[in-house]
């Protein structure tokens, strides 16, 4: 099943996924937790309590001090990640879905591939909700569940994200991989989600064609979602159509930011893996 | 290479290249709706920027054009005149020749008279050139691809040179004559004119001779047959006078009745032009129940006449449909052009 996935996820394989925020996890992993324990970074030391456990005290302290002492060090985790993915019909377009699909797929098979846990939410027609998990058995489920996925969905985005947080209660990493025009609602769930300690990564994914406006030159435009019907000479409107799309995509990177949220670009002329890599990278970097 | 058209009329038929030129700037064609996702970043007072006069699909107009007009030009039937089939043409000769009835009467010494040619030909026996000559361009119209030529043979009077010049020969029609035979003594009264009353008459005419009016002749009364007719003229224009008188006298004006009996004029032009000369000359009294008659005498064209009426036979293409291959390459070009218009039509977008 990873076959259709495969070319991307190998090309990331090398790189891992690093939580950018302090994520709790059931298990041991390799992410940082906000919880002070007994992981493999030393943290601190702090005068022996009755009750800690003496191979934590340092005895190389003791001789030369005469006092015990005992190493603290701060706990790492594993990471829970749910990758919501936008199956609405304004998805559907030129590539877009598929190019999301992929990358949701790459994303959620690096997850798991270092250890960590994955789950999916998609609200299409036929609702997909993939607890976080683990396992090369949960990946080929998960990446079943992707495959199987087609973007006729009438809920809106947001919906979706109001699923993450009852399947995520700790703090985790949430991938949202949508085209976010409806911004008016899905900002303030992603906000929701970050301001609850999520470390939130907002992918948006868009078509070339639409970035671009390439349509025919006397095109009748539909939108997807509302119906509503438009008679577009294309060569007239396409300067001022993308001005306004330049500027709208400017403001909600800034929007996102300034909410903690990461925003990665995607277009169907990107190549996924590079861009995935750049992301990838940067995240290892600031981690 | 050049393009003959067998029914030129059938290309009123590319009159209906209007037809798909008006289509493609008027009709609204019908638009696949494209679902697309961002219409929110359109500006909807944009939208009516499509032009109202737009030619849509010019390329699959071209073809419809094209289309038409090929059909036009099939149905009208092309021969397209290359070198080899025009030096065919030219090998060939159709020839008319217009006989007058002295000529045609005339026995073996006329017929030896009509240059003998290869190629089509036919006589055309008729007392009436002008007929003659419409009969014979209709024959030539009816003949194959070849030079066309009529001879008009007989003894050439000036009024056959008025009568060829006034036919509608096509100009592509070679015109040459045939001067055989003698003209015959006038025949027909022409012209009858009642003088006026009196017991004299003048006879005045002048012709301008250097810078002052000379009177030619100026009689008191008819003159008498053979009568010396007086010029009166100032000695230095005299000869000049002289010169004009006898070029008057060679129209053809011979008084040849003495006073009181009807005055026959022998008149060899035209008979308005006899009228004229005597409104012009009698002038003032007349003789009293005198008759001027005028015969129109037949006068032998001149060679400078004959010469300026005589054309080369041009080379003509077909006037009959000798050759379909170039229509049904014609038709075959009108498929080519439907299929290419089949398939611009339903390609995909």
């Amino acid at each position: 099943m990873s076959g259709h996935y495969g070319a991307d996820f190998a090309a990331i394989r090398d790189l891992d996924l690093r939580a950018r925020v302090a994520v709790t996890g059931a298990r041991h992993g390799p992410h940082t937790s906000p919880l002070h324990g007994f992981g493999a970074e030393f943290r601190e030391y702090r005068h022996y309590r009755p009750g800690d456990d003496l191979k934590h005290v340092d005895w190389k302290a003791y001789a030369r001090t005469h006092s015990l002492y005992t190493r603290r060090f701060t706990e790492t985790t594993n990471l829970e990640a749910l990758i919501v993915v936008d199956a609405s019909a304004s998805m559907d377009f030129h590539g877009k879905f598929p190019l999301a699909r992929t990358a949701a797929a790459a994303l959620a098979m690096l997850i798991i591939d270092q250890g960590d846990a994955a789950g999916l939410v998609a609200l299409g027609s036929q609702p997909l909700q993939v607890p976080a998990s683990r396992g090369v058995v949960h990946m080929a489920r998960l990446l079943a569940g992707l495959t199987r996925l087609v973007a006729d969905g009438r809920e809106p985005f947001s919906a979706a994200l109001a699923r993450v947080g009852p399947r995520l209660p700790r703090h985790g990493l949430v991938v949202a991989v949508s085209d976010f025009y409806d911004d008016a609602l899905v900002v303030p769930a992603l906000r929701r989600l970050a301001r609850a300690g999520h470390d939130v990564v907002a992918v948006q994914v868009l078509a070339d064609e639409e970035v671009r406006l390439v349509i025919g030159a006397d095109a009748e435009l539909v939108d997807a979602e509302t119906a509503q019907s438009l008679p577009v000479a294309a060569d007239a409107v396409r300067s001022d159509y993308r001005a306004r799309l330049d500027q709208w995509r400017a403001t909600l990177r800034r929007t996102l930011v300034r909410d903690g949220i990461e925003l990665v670009s995607l277009t169907t002329a990107d190549r996924l893996d590079l861009v995935l890599r750049r992301f990838l990278l940067a995240r290892r970097g600031g981690a | 290479m050049r393009a003959l058209w067998l029914l030129p009329g059938a290309w009123w038929l590319g009159l209906l290249a209007a037809v798909p030129i008006a289509v493609h700037l008027l009709a609204r064609p019908r638009r696949e709706p494209l679902r697309f996702p961002s219409l929110r970043f359109l500006n909807t007072a944009a939208a009516p920027a499509r032009r109202r006069w737009q030619v849509r699909e010019p390329g699959l107009l071209a073809v419809r054009v094209a289309l038409v007009l090929a059909t036009a030009a099939a149905v009208a039937a092309p021969i397209f005149v290359t070198a080899g089939r025009q030096a065919a043409w030219d090998a060939r000769v159709a020839r008319a020749t217009v006989i007058t009835p002295a000529v045609a009467t005339a026995g073996d010494g006329a017929s030896a008279a009509i240059p003998e040619r290869a190629g089509v030909s036919r006589a055309f026996v008729t007392d009436d050139l002008g007929q003659g000559l419409a009969d014979a361009s209709a024959w030539l119209e009816a003949q194959g691809p070849s030079r066309r030529e009529i001879v008009v043979v007989g003894p050439l009077s000036r009024d056959a040179v008025a009568a060829t010049a006034a036919s509608a020969v096509p100009t592509d029609i070679g015109m040459s004559f045939q001067r055989v035979g003698e003209l015959t003594s006038p025949t027909q009264e022409r012209e009858r004119v009642q003088l006026r009353a009196g017991a004299l008459w003048r006879i005045r005419e002048s012709i301008k001779v250097g810078e002052t009016d000379t009177s030619l002749r100026e009689m008191s009364r008819a003159p008498e047959p053979g009568q010396v007719v007086a010029v009166q003229a100032s000695p230095d224009t005299r000869a000049a006078a002289d010169a004009a008188l006898r070029a008057v006298l060679r129209r053809g004006v011979v008084v040849a009745a003495p006073t009181g009996t009807p005055l026959d004029a022998l008149w060899s032009g035209e008979a308005e032009d006899l009228a004229a000369w005597i409104d012009a000359h009698t002038i003032g009294s007349a003789i009293g129940g005198a008759t001027a008659r005028g015969h129109v005498e037949p006068m032998p064209a001149s060679d400078a006449d004959l010469q300026a009426l005589t054309r080369p036979a041009a080379p003509r293409g077909p006037a009959a449909p000798v050759d379909s291959g170039d229509r049904r390459a014609m038709w075959l070009i009108v498929l080519g052009l439907l299929g290419l218009e089949t398939w611009l039509r339903r390609r995909p977008a």
